[in-house]
This record gives C-alpha cells, sequence and structure tokens, in this order.
C-alpha cells in the first residue's frame, strides 16, 4: 500500500495507542470485540496505521506482565490475520517475538503471573506453527521459526498438534454423548407427556367446570339473568345516599361472601361516596358536580379470612371433588409439568423437529394448570377443607377411646391406683399451684435443677421415679413411715452421706406420692413462700462434718497433662482457701440495669447539643458534665476543662489552606495534588496519597511478593541482623571453647 | 542492465566494468532464497564456514566438533533446491574433534584438502577424498581461528591463533610449526593472510591490538595498527590500542587494500593498509554478544565493495568506503557466527547458532517468476486450490469499514 499522508492524522494515532492500551490492561484473557474492532478499522485505513500498530505492540510485548502479554499478542495474532505488512514486520522480528512470548531464550523468563506466562507460551507456540502452515510459503522466515523450534529448542510441535487433536477429540465425544443423553430424555417427556395429557387436561375441564359452577364468571351472570344485573345496578344506585350498602350487595349476589378482590373496582365509586356523605353530611359534593378535595379511601382488603362459597348441602360434592381435584393437580401433575420444562429446556439445542412444539405444548399446558390452581385458590375453599379437618380431627379424639380395657399387672397396680385414689389431693396442688408455678415459669424453665423436679414426677410412668416407688412399695413393710419420711424429705438431715442421690429420690417420692391434702395445701404455701437456693457444692456438703479440702493438680512446666508416667508422680496441692472451698457459696449480685437518662449535651458545630447518651464518658467530648441550656458547663471548673480540651483539638486542626473540600477542587481543576501526608499513619513514605493502581484488570504482580515471609525473612536475613547473630554465636563457641580446653597449652592459643 | 548491456554491445564500456557495475549491484540487493536450502543437518550451533575454489561445496564446523560438506550445485532442474550433505563428519567419528570446531577452511587451491581447527587444541588437516585426517598438530593453547593464504603464491603457511598470545605458522609440506610470532600480550582471537602481499600477516588479539607482521622476519612485528592514528603520543606503549576491547575479527577487502575489523567495542573499523592508518569511515553500531572470533566477508572487487558484518541475529550489509548501512538481513533466530560471500554467483552463506546455515541470493527477479509459473501450474491442476501469493495479501474484513 502506498503512502499516503493525507489519511495519517494525529487523532487516529492517539486513539490507536489508547484502544491498545486499553485492550491490554484489562488483564482478560478474551479481547474486548468493539476495541479491538477500532484497532482493526484504523488499521485498515492505513499501513503506517499498521507499523504504528506494530511498534506500539512490541513496547508492550516487553512489559513485565504476562497478562500485557498475553493480550498483545493476541492483537498481534489479529492483525497477522489482515495485514501482510505486520506479517513482514512481525516475521522479521520473529526471534524477538518467540523470545518474548515462547520463552525460547532461557536467559529471559517470561514475567509473573506465571500460569498466564504458560498458557502464552502455549499459544505462542500453536499460533507460530499455524502461522507457518498458512503462511509459511510467502515468508521463509517462519518456516525457519519452526524448524529453529524443532531443532534447538526442542519443541515438539507434532505432539502439541496430536494433544490438541485429542483434546478436540474428547470434546467431541462429550457432546455426543451429553447429546444422545439429551435425546432419550427428550423421547421419555414425549412419552410420558402423550400419556399424561389427557389426563391432566379432563382433570382441568373438570376442575374449570366445578369453579364455573361454584363461582359463575360475571359474563354467564349477566347474559343468563338480566333481573340479577338490574338488581345490582339498581342496589348501586340505592347505594349513593345511604350508608349501608354491603348488605343489599350481599343480598343481590346470595352466594357471593363480599369477593374483595373483583368487588373493588366495582365498589369502588360507591365507597368513595360512602365516604363523603359519612364526612360531609349537609353537602353532597356530587350532587353540585364539586370533586371533594379532602378525600380518602381505606380499602381493607383481607383474603384468606372466609371462603367465597359457602358450603351447602347442594354444592358440597362439587367442592370436594373440586378438591380432590386440585389435590391431584398441584402435587401430581404440576411438579410433573415443571418437571418437563426444564428437561425440556436442556433440549432446547437438540436437532430434532418437534423439540418447539413440545415444548410449546408443555407451556401451554402449564399456563392453564397455573391459571387454574390460581383461580381456584382465590376461591379459598382450603378454609372449608381445614374446618373439615379439624372437625373430623376432633372426631378421631372423641373416638378413639376404643382401647381394649386391660387388666392391671401385679407390679404396676400401686401406681395405678394411688393415680386413681387421689384425684382430689391431685386437684387440690393444681388448685395451690399456679402461683407457685407462675413463679416457675418466669424463671424460666431450666432455672433450678432439683433431683425433685417436675418434670421427673413419678406419676409420670416413664420415669426413673415410678418405678423406684413402686419397688420400694413392694420393699417397705409398712405404709406409715412413708408419710413420716415425706415430712422431713427437704430437709437433708437424715439422709447419710453414703448414697445421697438414690436416698434423696428415695426419700422425695412419697412426698408427693401419699399425703393428706391438709398438709399438701400448707406445704404447698410454705413453699410458696421460701426461698431456694439452687444445689450447689455447699448443699452436697451440708452433712458431712469432716471434708478433706479439695486438691488441685498442678502442671507440670513441660506443659503437657497427659504424657506423665505415673499416677504417683502428679504432685497435688491442697486448695489454698482449705475446706471453706466447698462450704461457701458465691453468689454473685448483679444490680439492676439502669437507664442512662441524660444526654452529652455539648455543643457541636452544627449548633445542636450533643445527643449521645453515655453512663460517664462521651467518645468525643469527654465526661459528660453539667450543661446549661446552650450546652456551656454549669461549673467552672467543668468549663476550664473544656476550654482547655477544644484549644487542643484546633491546635490538631488541619490549617485552612489544607482544607480537604478546597484542596478536592483544586486538584479537579488543577490535577496537582496538594495534601500533606499524614505523618502519624504508617507507610505515610511509601504510598503518597491520591496514588492510585493504574491498571485495576491486571493482577498484581508485586503483591505476590509481598507475604509475611518474605517481609519477615526481609528483616531476619539482613545483612547486618545476621552478622549480629554469627558474631553472638562466635562469641558463645569462644566462650565455651575457652572453659573447656583454656587450660591446655596447645589450644591456649586459639 | 539492459542499458548496460547494450552500451557493451556498442562499446561504450568493458566488460569487467559492467561485471562489477553487475556484481556489486546483485551485492546490495541480497534476500533470503526462498527455493534454496542448505539442509538442515547440524547438530548444534555453526561455528564457521568456507566455500572451496569452484564454489561448489561448502565447509561447515560445529559447536560440538562435527564438520559438515555441504554440495551447492543444483542438478534438479527447478529453482527449488535443497543442498544436500555431501559428508559428515559426527563428534562421534573416530577422528573427530573433540571439542568445538572453531574454523574451518579448504585449501585454496582445490578441494582435495581441508584444514579444521578446534578447542581441542589441535589442528587437523583432511583429506576429503578419503574424509580422514592427514595430519595431526598439537597445539598448546585452544585455538580460535586459522588461516591458509588465500595468495597464488604463497608458501601455504597456516596461521594459528589460539589463547596462547604466540601467533604460530604451521607449514602444510613439514606438518609442524616453522615460525612463532611473539607480540601480543594475551590470546590471540583472529588472524588473516593478505590476499595480495604473500606474506603479510595481520592478527588481533585480546589486548585490543591488530598487528601487522611480516612472516620472513619472525622476530618483529611490521606495526601495531592505531586507532588514534598517531595523534596521540602514548607514554606507556602498552596504551597503543587497534580496539577499546579486544579485536575478534579482521577481513581483508578483495584488493587487499583496506582492512576491516570488529571488536568487542561494537564497532567495525577499517584501515588502509598501505598507509597503516584508520580510515575516517564511520560505521554503525555493530553490537555483537559473541566473543570468539567471528567471521565476516566482504564482496565486490570495484570500488564500491560491500561488508557483511554479523551482529547478533542479524546481518549487516555496510557499503566499506562510505560506511553506509545498505540493508540488514533479518533471519536467523540466534547469534550469527559467520558469513562467506560467493563471488561466482554473487551470495551470501550464514551460519549461525539456531544450528542453520541461510542462502541469500540476488535473484529475486528469478524466483518471482518460479513462482508465477508454479501458480499457474497449480491452477491448472487443480483449479480449487489457492494461489500462494494469496498469502501475502492484505485480508481486511469488510466489516471494519
Amino acid at each position: 500500500m502506498a503512502f499516503s499522508p493525507s489519511k495519517y492524522s494525529e487523532d487516529h494515532c492517539k486513539e490507536l495507542k489508547k484502544l491498545i492500551a486499553t485492550l491490554t490492561s484489562t488483564g482478560e484473557k478474551v479481547l474486548d470485540p468493539p476495541v479491538l474492532k477500532g484497532v482493526t478499522k484504523i488499521c485498515k485505513l492505513s499501513n503506517d496505521y499498521v507499523i504504528l500498530a506494530y511498534n506500539l505492540l512490541m513496547k508492550h510485548l516487553e512489559a513485565n506482565h504476562s497478562e500485557v502479554r498475553y493480550s498483545s499478542f493476541q492483537i498481534c495474532i489479529e492483525l497477522f490475520k489482515r495485514s501482510h505488512c505486520f506479517r513482514e514486520l512481525l516475521v522479521s522480528n520473529l526471534e524477538k517475538v518467540m523470545v518474548l512470548t515462547a520463552e525460547t531464550d532461557a536467559a529471559k523468563p517470561m514475567p509473573r503471573p506465571r500460569s498466564t506466562a504458560l498458557s502464552l507460551k502455549k499459544l505462542a507456540l500453536t499460533t507460530i506453527r499455524d502461522w507457518a502452515k498458512n503462511y509459511g510459503s510467502g515468508y521463509k522466515k517462519l518456516n525457519l521459526g519452526i524448524s529453529f523450534l524443532k531443532n534447538c529448542k526442542k519443541v515438539d510441535l507434532n505432539a502439541m498438534a496430536l494433544e490438541e487433536a485429542a483434546e478436540l477429540g474428547r470434546q467431541n465425544e462429550l457432546k455426543r454423548r451429553k447429546q444422545r443423553l439429551q435425546n432419550e430424555r427428550f423421547k421419555k417427556v414425549v412419552d410420558e407427556l402423550n400419556d399424561k395429557q389427557p389426563d391432566i387436561i379432563n382433570a382441568l375441564t373438570e376442575m374449570e367446570n366445578c369453579i364455573g359452577l361454584l363461582l359463575p364468571r360475571p359474563e354467564d351472570f349477566f347474559i343468563e339473568n338480566d333481573t340479577d344485573s338490574a338488581n345490582v345496578e339498581s342496589g348501586k344506585e340505592k347505594v349513593c345516599g345511604s350508608s349501608a350498602n354491603q348488605s343489599s350487595l350481599d343480598k343481590t349476589a346470595d352466594e357471593i361472601h363480599s369477593p374483595k378482590d373483583e368487588q373493588s373496582s366495582s365498589s369502588d365509586s360507591e365507597e368513595e361516596e360512602e365516604n363523603c356523605s359519612t364526612k360531609h353530611p349537609i353537602f353532597d359534593f356530587r350532587k353540585y358536580g364539586i370533586i371533594n378535595p379532602h378525600f380518602s379511601i381505606t380499602l381493607k382488603v383481607d383474603p384468606g379470612s372466609d371462603p367465597l362459597v359457602k358450603k351447602t348441602e347442594e354444592n358440597a360434592p362439587i367442592i370436594d371433588s373440586a378438591q380432590d381435584l386440585f389435590r391431584v393437580v398441584s402435587n401430581r401433575y404440576h411438579p410433573c409439568i415443571e418437571k418437563w420444562e426444564t428437561i425440556l429446556e436442556k433440549c432446547s439445542d437438540l436437532e430434532v423437529s418437534t423439540v418447539n412444539e413440545i415444548v410449546k405444548k408443555v407451556s401451554d399446558l402449564k399456563l392453564r394448570v397455573e391459571m387454574i390452581l390460581d383461580k381456584y385458590k382465590r376461591l379459598n375453599l382450603d378454609v372449608i377443607t381445614t374446618k373439615r379437618d379439624r372437625k373430623t380431627s376432633d372426631d378421631s379424639e372423641t373416638s378413639d377411646s376404643d382401647f381394649e380395657e386391660v387388666e392391671n399387672k401385679e407390679g404396676f397396680e400401686a401406681f395405678c391406683k394411688s393415680s386413681a385414689i387421689k384425684p382430689t389431693s391431685l386437684e387440690g396442688k393444681d388448685k395451690a399451684g399456679p402461683s407457685h408455678k407462675n413463679q416457675h415459669r418466669q424463671h424460666g424453665p431450666k432455672k433450678d435443677w432439683s433431683l425433685v423436679s417436675e418434670e421427673n414426677n413419678e406419676k409420670d410412668p416413664t420415669s426413673i421415679f415410678s418405678t423406684l416407688s413402686s419397688i420400694s412399695n413392694k420393699t417397705s413393710a409398712t405404709a406409715v413411715e412413708l408419710p413420716m419420711d415425706s415430712t422431713e424429705s427437704t430437709s437433708p438431715k437424715k439422709s447419710n452421706s453414703g448414697d445421697k442421690v438414690s436416698s434423696c429420690s428415695m426419700d422425695s417420692e412419697p412426698s408427693c406420692s401419699k399425703h393428706t391434702s391438709s398438709e399438701d395445701i400448707r406445704k404447698a404455701k410454705l413453699l410458696s413462700i421460701a426461698p431456694k437456693l439452687p444445689f450447689d457444692i455447699d448443699l452436697y456438703h451440708w452433712e458431712d462434718e469432716k471434708v478433706e479440702a479439695p486438691t488441685l493438680l498442678t502442671v507440670k512446666p513441660d506443659g503437657h497433662r497427659f504424657w506423665v508416667s505415673t499416677a504417683e508422680e502428679r504432685d497435688e496441692i491442697r486448695d489454698p482457701d482449705g475446706e471453706a472451698s466447698i462450704r461457701t457459696r458465691v453468689i454473685e449480685f448483679s444490680g439492676n440495669f439502669e437507664r442512662v437518662e441524660w444526654t452529652c449535651r455539648a455543643p457541636l458545630p452544627s449548633g445542636k447539643l450533643c445527643p449521645r447518651q453515655d453512663r460517664v464518658k462521651c467518645p468525643f467530648h469527654g465526661k459528660v458534665i453539667g450543661r446549661d441550656k446552650n450546652g456551656k458547663p454549669s461549673s467552672k471548673e467543668d468549663l476550664q476543662a473544656e476550654e482547655e480540651r477544644l484549644q487542643l483539638e484546633k491546635a490538631n486542626q488541619v490549617p485552612d489552606w489544607q482544607d480537604p473540600k478546597l484542596l478536592a477542587e483544586l486538584k479537579e481543576s488543577t490535577g496537582v495534588d496538594l495534601q500533606m501526608p499524614d505523618k502519624s499513619k504508617r507507610g505515610w513514605r511509601k504510598h503518597p496519597p491520591g496514588e492510585q493502581k493504574k491498571y485495576v484488570g491486571l493482577t498484581d504482580v508485586k503483591a505476590i511478593h509481598n507475604t509475611t515471609y518474605s517481609r519477615l525473612s526481609k528483616k531476619v536475613f539482613e545483612k547486618s541482623s545476621m552478622r549480629r547473630v554469627a558474631s553472638d554465636l562466635d562469641k558463645l563457641d569462644r566462650k565455651r571453647f575457652r572453659d573447656k580446653y583454656g587450660d591446655q597449652f596447645n589450644y591456649h592459643f586459639n | 542492465m539492459i542499458r548496460q548491456l547494450e552500451k557493451i554491445r556498442i562499446g561504450a564500456i568493458e566488460h569487467l566494468e559492467f561485471m562489477a557495475e553487475e556484481c556489486g549491484r546483485r551485492a546490495r540487493n541480497l534476500t533470503l532464497s526462498n527455493y534454496r536450502d542448505v539442509e538442515n543437518i547440524h547438530t548444534s550451533g555453526v561455528l564457521s564456514l568456507d566455500l572451496d575454489v569452484d564454489g561448489r561445496y561448502l565447509l561447515s564446523g560445529c559447536s560440538d566438533g562435527s564438520i559438515y560438506i555441504h554440495d551447492l550445485y543444483n542438478f534438479t532442474g527447478t529453482p527449488s533446491f535443497t543442498a544436500s550433505a555431501e559428508h559428515i563428519i559426527e563428534r562421534t567419528h573416530k577422528f573427530a574433534h573433540k571439542f568445538s570446531t572453531e574454523c574451518v577452511q579448504w585449501y585454496p587451491r582445490d578441494s582435495g584438502l581441508f584444514v579444521t581447527a578446534s578447542m581441542d587444541k589441535t589442528i587437523q588437516v583432511w583429506d576429503s577424498n578419503y574424509m580422514r585426517p592427514v595430519e595431526k598438530v598439537k597445539f598448546e593453547g585452544r585455538i580460535f581461528q586459522i588461516h591458509m593464504s588465500t595468495n597464488t603464491g604463497s608458501k601455504c603457511l597456516i596461521a594459528v591463533a589460539g589463547t596462547e598470545s604466540i601467533v604460530r605458522l604451521v607449514d602444510l609440506k613439514s606438518g609442524s610449526y616453522s615460525h612463532e610470532l611473539r607480540g601480543h600480550e594475551s590470546a590471540v582471537l583472529t588472524c588473516r593472510w593478505s590476499p595480495n602481499q604473500e606474506y603479510l600477516l595481520v592478527t588481533g588479539g585480546c589486548d585490543g591490538r591488530i598487528i601487522l607482521w611480516d612472516a620472513r622476519s619472525a622476530n618483529t612485528a611490521l606495526r601495531i595498527l592505531d586507532q588514534n592514528n598517531g595523534q596521540v603520543t602514548y607514554n606507556n606503549k602498552f596504551k597503543l590500542k587497534s580496539h577499546d576491547g579486544a579485536v575478534n575479527g579482521l577481513c581483508f577487502t578483495e584488493n587487499g587494500l583496506y582492512l576491516i575489523s570488529l571488536g568487542w567495542d561494537a564497532k567495525a573499523k577499517l584501515w588502509n593498509m598501505t598507509s597503516g592508518k584508520r580510515e575516517t569511515v564511520e560505521y554503525g553500531s555493530v553490537p555483537s554478544e559473541k566473543r570468539k572470533s567471528i567471521q565476516f566477508d566482504v564482496s565486490g572487487s570495484s570500488s564500491k565493495e560491500i561488508v557483511y558484518i554479523p551482529s547478533d541475529g542479524k546481518i549487516l550489509v555496510y557499503e566499506v568506503q562510505s560506511g553506509q548501512l545498505v540493508k540488514t538481513l533479518q533471519g536467523h533466530y540466534n547469534q550469527v557466527n559467520s558469513c562467506k560471500y560467493n563471488t561466482l554467483y554473487q551470495e551470501l552463506y550464514s551460519a549461525a547458532n539456531d544450528r542453520s546455515i541461510l542462502i541469500w541470493t540476488p535473484d529475486v527477479l528469478q524466483e518471482a517468476a518460479y513462482k508465477e509459473s508454479l501458480n499457474t501450474q497449480r491452477t491448472y491442476s487443480k483449479g480449487t486450490s489457492r494461489p500462494s501469493n494469496e498469502v501475502t495479501h492484505d485480508v481486511w474484513s469488510s466489516d471494519e469499514d
């Protein structure tokens, strides 16, 4: 192409430069097509631009970042495809390109990131091979390059081709398998569809009819009996003035229970007028043709409260069948159709002519199903169903007492009797109980742990107590002792130090089981008053006259808790508190939370007072002190302290000429950042403010360097520190040497 | 060219003049030959090249010690031709050099004999008919370059430059060295006999000096070439230098009147052999990674001589007298070690570390014609296939408007 100065313009050059810069700085593996098109567009104008592009690209290829190189090499590929001039240039300098992209010179390894470098290498080698194949006849040096790669760099281009072919084959195989699978699935769906479609359609039409019967559509209404519509209209007219329209509406449509969704539109005007009539009883604005400006409507839409249709004997079978159908459709057909749809979605790229047809069929079906389901749901028939269900469940409760009567077994009779005998005592307990129980509930379910918990009641046949009680009943000689025990059940005096848990349980058991009602009531009263303590270590040792002070196991300095040779070796230390440590109980007292009722009220720059509510100290204005209306401290000392604080603040403030807003404006207008570095912050020297990352898309190569390891090793392996450590070690060695052999003659002078 | 032919016919110019002009023209227009190749069988970088007196056999020595002889004559009848190797002395051959073959040279009179020098401190004289060494001369130091005088009247002394600072002259008749030339202070990298004065030898060494010797008076050097042309007087005689770095390449022009030298200082210098002075010609920078001797060549006997200087992967073509860069030959992928110009056919052979020998030819028109004929043949035989010259055309797609 001839040199054409008229076409060569600076603008194009600049644009080309910019485009190439943007393309190479994205860090993406795929070039942005519109930007690339811009490049080729400019290059097409003249060979001068091609030369410029070549020079720019070579510069970018030399960049110390593999991603930049990758992108620029991709641009090279695009231009190489198109321009002879570019080919000449590139081929003449192919050895350099190969060094930069294919790492042919071991002394000049490719920059990081390594993964991109490797993929670039692969790309470059395959590309050069392809170039040689396609353009080798025109460009001798390309062929030479291939032989260079083969002979000198031992690059096995054939193996590369093989590898590629294998990969391609693998992909094809995968694709074919996928397609076959899809085909099978598709066929299955079609079969299923053919099977089920009539059923579904039948069910749908049935359901539609049911709904239509239950709730005729407005068109059906008006066509069939005009009188009704006339009634409605007359009703509307009547309503205008009067406030009660709801009842009349109810009358007109006897089975429709204010179907609000449908009604809202029709009743809008009515309610408006109703409102206006209620608000302005004297003036009926409408009569004068004035629109009332103070006018608002509130519509309460409360769906789901009532079914739209009353169930009567006449429509019961219809409702039932509709419900059944709904269940079938929503549970079986709908998910089925959805499944088909998802399968068909995946099969959409299949090369079967009927795919679209089937897809359309299924989607139509789905649409219809969803419409009908929606309609049904709006009918709100579920309420009826649930009501009915509830009723049936109640019935079952009442009627499920038809268990067989079984004779009492010997061992369990006592329990049965006791529970049967003392309904009164239980009742009494229940009567006395509520306050007590309420208290318990207030404290929460797991407040106190006691052996006699309410959950482990021996009336509960599943609990251990019931078993124990039955056994004890058997073993005990008389039943008289038991009530005596029961009186002392809570007092721990009698309980032996031996088997406390069992004895406790044994004691407590009769207290609940066998008691006269009067004592019971009294005890319950007392219990409700008596203070309670949770069971703790002091109670545990309450009866023990002699208690050994607990011992502690020491942790050995080697720090291992388990690796101890024998148990004797463990040295146990007596608890310094001694016996007292298991006699005393620590009860933590936490006071009531006291709300902070005051605010800081220090004057703010905005003129307001600080609204912070801190107990003692405001994080911004220091100690919370008494202040007057304007926020001035009321006491003199406070005033002085405040002034001092303000002065200090002023001193720390940035000077006027460093006002951040002003600086930002200046920077915007002039481009010069005048901000002073904040010397109080770390690293201000390294990162001047305003310096931002130039290219966001590229991987930060330096960041890889900046690891904790590298930072530490920089310090540890610093020359001076190494020297220091080495000299210290040497000194130590020398000392040891002198101590050992210093007295010997032949070592003396070392 | 046609006009020149016409001039000859009418007797306006002489035959020799025409020949010189045409040769010069061709020597300037070298390009990488598209259809002629040298068979690529070298097992490592090619260090040295030489062409026999008929311009038929190309001798090359590799850095692994192997030696190759390629037949460049094309008897195929088509311009497309790959010169195959006639003889190969592989590195495993029992007579092969142990280390790299640094320098090879044909006997200047015929192709029955050639000499190779190696880093294994030996020179071998080979009988090319039997492909076996007839003489082996051992040296103290490793050898960088040898040279036999091409002058017809010379006595066939082989000058040997090596790591020893002494340049030795080996007499082929006796098979041992006859002279020792002492003058360099360190290793001698290169040596050349003058093509027109049979006793004049030039050597260049690591001390940065080019020394002229007369083989008849071995005790003293004729002259040390001074890069400042004697305008600076040296108190210390060691400061007298020809190059700032070592001198690693020397070449006479065909008439022997001028000497071109290459040094580590990336400079090429032209010396007048009659005056012993440096000419004021400035060649461009000739950077080269190579530190050992570089062989380069000069073409043309007329006033417009052309020199081919390897510089890394390129070959720079300069006009000798003006120092003007004529062309840059790019084709090698690595350091070019050696260039040899074929005066008979005006072709250049270059050898490089990328294990290839490339042929540079001026027959551009011929090749273009051949390509065209090929294309027409192809279109006749197969109408569908794409003509190969389409490869070099621009392919801009229409959507880039």
